[in-house]
């Protein structure tokens, strides 16, 4: 009885965001200012993290960031609802990072940076570090971080690309292989794959 | 189920994303529970997973979100014709100032040529544009015009033809009239012109018969006068 009402409320809640989405889509569709502001403010941040994972330099997640929203704002009228918005975004920013840079020249082009970037040092992560249980805990767990982020930014991007949508996004198989355009076993092995990889290069690296 | 570890190992990535059959799912369990290398590889594999869930997110930078912004105006404010209106002008800017002194040069060119090449109106005078009736011949005179003389007023039209007249001053006679209509029947004028056209005009004619002594014969004096803008200078004829 207890489970019925919980399923019934689980669906009251989906169908309220079913209708809710429609109208934020109806709305970005007849071109209102307001709505896409809503929509940049939503998913700029999360958009710009797993871009960022997957293309591991974040000059590069800006320049796809950037791209993704335009492409967004001039295509939201060819979408038809066949999925959700949240998937057709992801969609649109994974392809746009898995294509960013594929030519020989782009792959080797860096672009200059600034020396008044903020620098990456243990010591700046320290004081952003949420609260550990002492100053060592806590440095020892941005390095350990760093190492992972290495480990992590060594894979192959079609094998970090599936980990970061599975591991960080928390994505199902179903949505991840649409939006890579790809079979779901496809999928399930190129994350055991990258799982496998990983594993064994953080154990070299922490020597676990 | 399984035969081996590696077996067992290759299930682990579907086993914790929940995607295995239920009967794999109970064989993996039974097998970690007794298995330690195994137990001790998940325990790995859930360390891993732990470790890549809590990477720190990065957030766009101010700068970063302003350029996204940008862009978005950019996009929004864009038309189908604004870039290619953008690379006409850019085409054509380079050209504008060449193309200004060209004209400009041009006309300046044109100008003093066309001042070299007209030649001034000549200054023409009234008198070339209209000229007077006159007297080509006349008949002679054989009759008494007194000491006085005949003045005429005579209207000649474009043909050179004495159309009608009228005595303004004289001796009249019975004789005189038909003595005057055959003289202006038989007389030649060269008709008045405007603009090199014949056409009608007045001529004032005086007339005085001069006698000779020691001849029987009389010789006519005639004055031609028009009251036209110029006044033609007298016609003097004798027989």
């Amino acid at each position: 009885m207890e489970a019925a009402r919980t399923l019934e409320t689980a669906i009251e809640q989906i169908s309220l965001q079913a209708a809710e989405e429609a109208q934020l889509v109806a709305e970005l569709q007849a071109g209102s200012e307001e709505a896409f502001a809503y929509i940049l403010e939503r998913y700029r941040n999360p958009i710009y993290s797993m871009v960022a994972q997957i293309l591991v330099s974040e000059a590069d997640a800006a320049d796809v960031l950037q791209n993704v929203f335009v492409k967004v704002f001039r295509g939201v009228g060819q979408f038809h609802g066949q999925s959700t918005l949240r998937t057709w975004l992801y969609r649109i920013a994974v392809r746009e990072a898995l294509n960013f840079r594929r030519g020989w020249f782009r792959r080797h082009f860096h672009e200059p940076f600034s020396i008044d970037d903020e620098p990456a040092e243990p010591a700046a992560k320290l004081a952003k570090a949420p609260a550990a249980s002492g100053p060592y805990e806590t440095l020892e767990q941005s390095e350990r971080q760093q190492l992972v982020k290495a480990a992590l930014d060594a894979l192959p991007r079609s094998y970090r690309a599936v980990l970061v949508l599975r591991e960080m996004e928390d994505l199902p198989y179903d949505e991840i292989a649409e939006m890579l355009g790809v079979p779901e076993g496809t999928v399930k092995s190129r994350l055991m794959r990258g799982r496998d990889l990983l594993r064994r290069k953080l154990a070299s690296m922490l020597g676990r | 189920m399984f035969e081996s570890c590696n077996q067992i190992r290759e299930c682990f990535s579907d086993y914790i994303d929940g995607a295995c059959a239920r009967q794999a799912v109970l064989s993996i369990r039974y097998h970690l529970r007794h298995c330690g290398a195994c137990a001790a590889e998940f325990e790995r594999y859930g360390l891993m997973r732990e470790d890549v869930r809590t990477l720190p997110r990065p957030k766009p930078s101010p700068v970063t979100n302003l350029r996204l912004n940008v862009a978005l105006s950019q996009a929004q404010n864009s038309s189908v014709l604004g870039p290619l209106r953008v690379r006409f002008e850019n085409v054509l800017r380079p050209l504008l100032l060449p193309a200004t002194g060209a004209v400009l040069a041009g006309l300046i060119c044109f100008g003093v040529t066309l001042e070299c090449l007209i030649v001034p109106p000549a200054r023409v005078d009234a008198s070339t544009i209209t000229t007077p009736a006159r007297i080509e011949s006349l008949a002679p005179l054989d009759f008494n015009t007194g000491t006085e003389g005949v003045v005429l007023d005579t209207h000649v039209n474009a043909d050179g033809q004495v159309v009608e007249y009228k005595i303004l001053s004289g001796t009249p006679s019975p004789d005189l009239k038909p003595q005057l209509d055959r003289l202006m029947y038989f007389g030649v004028f060269r008709p008045a012109t405007r603009l090199g056209q014949p056409t009608d005009s007045e001529l004032v004619l005086s007339l005085r018969r001069i006698t000779v002594r020691g001849r029987d014969s009389a010789a006519p004096a005639h004055n031609g006068d028009s009251p036209g803008p110029s006044q033609p200078p007298a016609e003097r004829s004798s027989v």
